[in-house]
């Protein structure tokens, strides 16, 4: 084992182990929780078997695993590019919305100089 | 009292537009032009909102000279955010047709007489002007490329075809205005309007009008680069749906 895979798949571990603990250490939904700590898991088992995404790749009908975890590192990215833009632009939309309104309802008019 | 569009548009005859026609003015950092812009809008509007879009010179206090509406938004929100809030106010004015127009003073306030004519006479919902049916006084070569560019990527992003795609001056039935909200804030505004132009089903006709390009107003105004920016924030909106 390498010291690439000691460090960074028992980092991996350590981060999916805190999702578990705050899915089911504390009350509430365990859905958010469970889904980040079976990434990380699945992560770190990468990391120590690499020949499991090789064998994933082959299954899938791609060459090589460095390109499974490409092609779904890209496709994560979009999805977080996509929320963050969403939510950026949802708050633009509220803070506009207050200033609007804020104008409206206090209009000037030369009248009323 | 309102006007018959009739008496509009009479070849040498003055014409002023009814008080339920606004006309929307967004104006940031406008203090040095604005004053003569308004002059020249009054001869023909009687209904003018300008909406301050957090302008940091002395803008407000010169709308504030002059007998029109002014709303002030706390922060620069961008040109698309103050037209909305221009049409919102106008629309809850109980306007029943709404226009908006540059505070750059590259406009001619006469133009809105051809575009009330043909709204009245209940031939569109919206009048776009178009400077290349019309007249381009001083445009440089580069913005005039940029423009017909700009023509085709409409046409094949939002399937709307018209001959000039980002012009500020423009009239809309009450109907119309119902069915535009901006919520693109910045310069994308004019792309967002003529998508949801389309997506109304409501006609629209294009009319020639005159755009003064000035060495100011070319300062001020758009630069090339924002075309890329634009593209990009569009496609950006397209991809987020």
């Amino acid at each position: 084992m390498s010291p690439f895979q000691i460090l960074f798949g028992s980092l991996c571990g350590i981060v999916a182990l805190f999702y578990y603990w705050r899915a089911f250490g504390r009350p509430g939904s365990k859905v958010n929780g469970l889904f980040w700590g079976l990434l990380w898991t699945g992560a770190a088992t990468m990391i120590f078997y690499p020949g499991i995404t090789s064998e994933l790749a082959h299954v899938l009908g791609i060459g090589r695993g460095a390109d499974l975890v490409m092609y779904f590192a890209i496709l994560g990215g979009i999805m977080v590019t996509r929320y963050f833009y969403n939510r950026c632009r949802r708050l633009e939309n509220m803070v506009t919305q207050l200033v609007r309104e804020r104008a409206i309802e206090h209009p000037i008019s030369a009248n009323t100089l | 009292m309102a006007e018959s569009p009739l008496a509009l548009h009479e070849p040498g005859q003055p014409g002023r537009l009814p008080a339920d026609c606004w006309v929307v003015v967004p104006a940031y950092n406008e203090a040095s032009r604005i004053g003569p812009v308004l002059e020249d809008l009054l001869q023909v509007a009687q209904s003018v909102v300008v909406v301050d879009d957090g302008s940091r010179d002395n803008t407000a206090e010169v709308v504030a000279q002059y007998p029109v509406w002014l709303l002030r938004h706390v922060v620069n929100l961008g040109q698309g955010a103050a037209l909305q809030t221009g049409i919102t106010f106008a629309l809850r004015k109980g306007a029943s047709y709404v226009a908006t127009f540059d505070a750059d003073g590259q406009h001619v306030p006469r133009d809105f007489l051809t575009m009330y004519r043909v709204l009245a006479a209940g031939q569109a919902d919206y009048v776009l002007g178009s400077r290349f049916l019309g007249r381009a006084e001083g445009i440089p070569l580069t913005r005039k490329l940029l423009l017909k560019a700009a023509v085709v990527f409409t046409w094949i992003v939002s399937g709307i075809r018209v001959t000039d795609t980002h012009n500020g001056i423009r009239m809309m039935t009450r109907r119309g205005a119902e069915r535009i909200n901006i919520t693109l804030n910045r310069m994308e505004h004019a792309s967002e309007i003529l998508d949801q132009i389309a997506a109304s089903g409501l006609k629209f006709v294009e009319v020639p009008v005159t755009i003064r390009y000035s060495l100011e107003s070319l300062a001020k105004g758009q630069r090339s680069t924002a075309a890329v920016r634009m593209a990009l924030k569009l496609f950006a909106e397209r991809l987020s749906r």
